[in-house]
C-alpha cells in the first residue's frame, strides 16, 4: 500500500513537471497597445530619442565632417569609375545593400520645391542620370534611412531587433526635421549658395542623388560673386 | 519514503545526463532540417523549396517540415531534428519569443540553427538570423502609398500576426511615413493575421462603415489579395491597395491593374544565404559573418512587376 502511494506521488510530481512549460519572463516582450492592435517587442528600455540626441554632435556630425567627400568630385568619380569609387568611398553594412556616401559642398540653389510634404532643395548640379538635378531633402517629411546607414558604428547586430534599429533612423529623421531643415525659410531663393553636409544612398538601378542633410545653411553672398 | 524518492530522482537525473552526453558525442548526420510556416502562403513555399534545392545541391539530405505558426508543433520539429542529429536547422520561426527555447535546446544538443525571414528576440543562440529589411521595405511601401494617394484621403490598414516582429515593424515603417501627411486619415486598423480569408471578411465589414475609403495598406500580400477581392466584390476596384512580399499572385494583380504596388522581400536569396552559411559553418565552425543580417527589399509596381517571378527579379 505504501509502495503504491509512493509510486502515485512520484507519478503526480512527474506529471506536474511534464505538464508545465517554463516561460522565462525577462520583460523584453511586453505587448503594447497601439491603436487597438497590440504588438510584441516594444521594448521600453531602449530610448531611441535619447540615443540619437546623445550621439548627434560628436558621433553623427563629427563623423560626417571627417568622412565627407566633396559632392562634385565624388559624382565625377562615380561617372568615370563607378566600381572603384563605390569601393573607396561608399559605405554599406550588408553585402548586398546599396552604397551610401557622405558628402559636403557649396552649390547654388536652382529651386526650392515644396509641392510635396517631402520638400526638396533642387541644386544647380546634375545627378548621375545627367537629366535631373541633385536634391537635398528639406522636409518636413524626411525619407529613407540614409544618415543611419552612413554611420558604420550603428550596426544591426548590436540591437535586439529590427524595431530598435528602425527607431534609430526614425529619430534621426525627426531630429533633422526639427533641428536642421527648419532653417530653410522664404528667404532661400534660387541663385543663393547652400553650404551642406549630408549623405545619399545610391539605390540599385537608380541614378538619383537625393541628399539627407545633417548641416544646412546659406553662404553669405550669392553665386554671382 | 523520502529516501526512495531521492534515489528515484538521482537515478532519473543520472540517466538523463548520460542520455544527453550520448547525444552530444554522436556523429553528425548529413541532414538539414528545413522548418517554415504553412506552404499555403507561396512566400514560405518558395523559401522552403529554394532552401531544399540549395541544400541538395551542396550534397545534403533534407527534411522539410511546416509548423503552421504553432509554436508547439515547431517545438516537436526541433525535437525531431535533434533526435535525428541534424547537421543544421533552417527555420522561418513561429514566434519571436516562443522560438527562443527551441533554438536554445537545439544549440545545447549541438544542432546549429539558421533563421530566415523572422528574427527571434534574443541573440547568441542562432548562428545566423537573415531577415529582410522590413523597415526599409515598409518605408518604400509607405512612400509609394502616399504618392498613389496624392498625399490625402481616408485609408485602412491591415496588420499581420501580432506575435511576429515583422507585423510590428512593417506597420511602424508605414506609419513613420504616412503619419507625417496631415491629409491622410486612417479610418480603420485591424489585424487579419496574414490571412487572405480573414482579410476578405474584415475588409467587407470595414467597408460597411467606411464606404468612402481611398486606399488600403496591407502588412503582406495575402491580406492585400483578400482586401482587393472584397473591394472588387463591393464594386470598389479603384481603391488603392498596396501589399508586402512580392508574390506572383500580387504581381499578376498589379499587371491586371488591381493592386497598385508591393514590396519584394528577397525570400529566395535569404534561403540560399542561410543554407550556404550553414554549409560553411558545418565545414569550418564559423560563417565569418555577424549573426544578424539584413537584406534590402525592392519596390514592385507596374514598371517592374513583369520581371518578378517566385520572389526574384529577373
Amino acid at each position: 500500500m505504501k509502495l503504491l502511494r509512493n509510486a502515485f506521488l512520484i507519478l503526480m510530481i512527474s506529471a506536474v513537471f511534464v505538464s508545465c512549460t517554463f516561460v522565462k519572463h525577462d520583460g523584453s516582450s511586453t505587448s503594447k497597445n497601439d491603436d487597438g492592435v497590440s504588438f510584441y517587442f516594444e521594448d521600453e528600455s531602449f530610448d531611441a530619442v535619447e540615443y540619437v540626441h546623445g550621439i548627434w554632435d560628436d558621433q553623427v556630425v563629427g563623423t560626417f565632417k571627417e568622412e565627407a567627400r566633396e559632392l562634385e568630385a565624388l559624382l565625377n568619380g562615380l561617372r568615370t569609375d563607378p566600381e572603384k569609387t563605390k569601393e573607396a568611398y561608399g559605405i554599406r553594412k550588408e553585402e548586398l545593400s546599396p552604397y551610401t556616401f557622405i558628402v559636403s559642398g557649396r552649390i547654388p540653389i536652382k529651386e526650392v520645391n515644396r509641392e510635396s510634404s517631402a520638400g526638396l532643395l533642387v541644386l544647380d548640379i546634375l545627378d548621375l542620370s545627367e537629366e535631373s538635378n541633385c536634391t537635398i531633402q528639406i522636409g518636413p517629411v524626411i525619407k529613407k534611412s540614409m544618415v543611419r546607414d552612413a554611420l558604420e558604428f550603428i550596426k544591426f547586430d548590436d540591437f535586439n531587433n529590427q524595431i530598435e534599429f528602425a527607431n534609430i533612423s526614425r529619430e534621426i529623421n525627426f531630429y533633422i526635421r526639427d533641428n536642421i531643415v527648419p532653417s530653410v525659410d522664404d528667404s532661400w531663393k534660387p541663385g543663393m549658395v547652400v553650404d551642406f553636409l549630408g549623405a545619399f544612398t545610391l539605390f540599385d538601378g537608380s541614378e538619383e542623388v537625393m541628399i539627407t542633410p545633417v548641416q544646412l545653411e546659406l553662404c553669405s553672398g550669392d553665386a554671382n560673386e | 519514503m523520502g529516501k526512495k524518492l531521492v534515489v528515484f530522482v538521482l537515478v532519473a537525473l543520472l540517466s538523463f545526463a548520460l542520455f544527453a552526453q550520448g547525444q552530444k558525442e554522436a556523429v553528425k548526420s548529413n541532414l538539414i532540417v528545413i522548418i517554415t510556416p504553412s506552404h499555403d502562403n507561396p512566400f514560405f513555399k518558395t523559401e522552403a523549396l529554394v532552401a531544399e534545392e540549395t541544400a541538395k545541391s551542396l550534397g545534403y539530405e533534407t527534411l522539410v517540415l511546416s509548423h503552421d505558426d504553432d509554436a508547439n508543433k515547431q517545438d516537436q520539429h526541433f525535437d525531431t531534428a535533434i533526435a535525428s542529429n541534424a547537421a543544421a536547422i533552417i527555420c522561418d520561426n513561429a514566434g519571436a519569443d516562443a522560438t527562443i527555447g527551441a533554438v536554445r535546446k537545439a544549440k545545447e544538443a549541438g544542432v546549429p540553427s539558421f533563421l530566415i525571414d523572422r528574427e527571434i528576440n534574443e541573440t547568441g543562440l542562432a548562428v545566423s538570423q537573415i531577415v529582410s529589411n522590413n523597415y526599409q521595405g515598409a518605408l518604400l511601401g509607405g512612400e509609394k502609398f502616399v504618392e498613389l494617394m496624392g498625399e490625402s484621403g481616408k485609408y485602412v490598414e491591415l496588420v499581420g500576426k501580432e506575435s511576429d516582429t515583422n507585423a510590428g515593424i512593417r506597420s511602424k515603417g508605414y506609419h513613420e511615413i504616412i503619419d507625417q501627411y496631415p491629409g491622410l486619415e486612417m479610418v480603420a486598423r485591424q489585424s487579419a493575421n496574414w490571412s487572405q480569408t480573414e482579410a476578405f471578411e474584415k475588409m467587407e465589414s470595414i467597408l460597411q462603415a467606411n464606404p468612402d475609403i481611398k486606399g488600403v495598406i496591407s502588412g503582406n500580400d495575402t491580406m492585400a489579395m483578400g482586401a482587393m477581392a472584397a473591394l472588387n466584390a463591393a464594386g470598389m476596384g479603384d481603391v488603392i491597395v498596396v501589399g508586402f512580399d512580392g508574390s506572383n499572385d500580387v504581381r499578376d494583380s498589379i499587371l491586371a491593374g488591381d493592386i497598385k504596388a508591393t514590396v519584394l522581400q528577397t525570400a529566395a536569396i535569404n534561403a540560399i544565404m542561410a543554407v550556404e552559411q550553414a554549409d560553411k559553418y558545418i565545414k569550418t565552425g564559423s560563417t565569418g559573418l555577424p549573426e544578424k543580417q539584413l537584406t534590402d527589399c525592392i519596390l514592385i509596381d507596374e514598371s517592374n512587376a513583369a520581371k518578378l517571378d517566385n520572389f526574384m527579379l529577373k
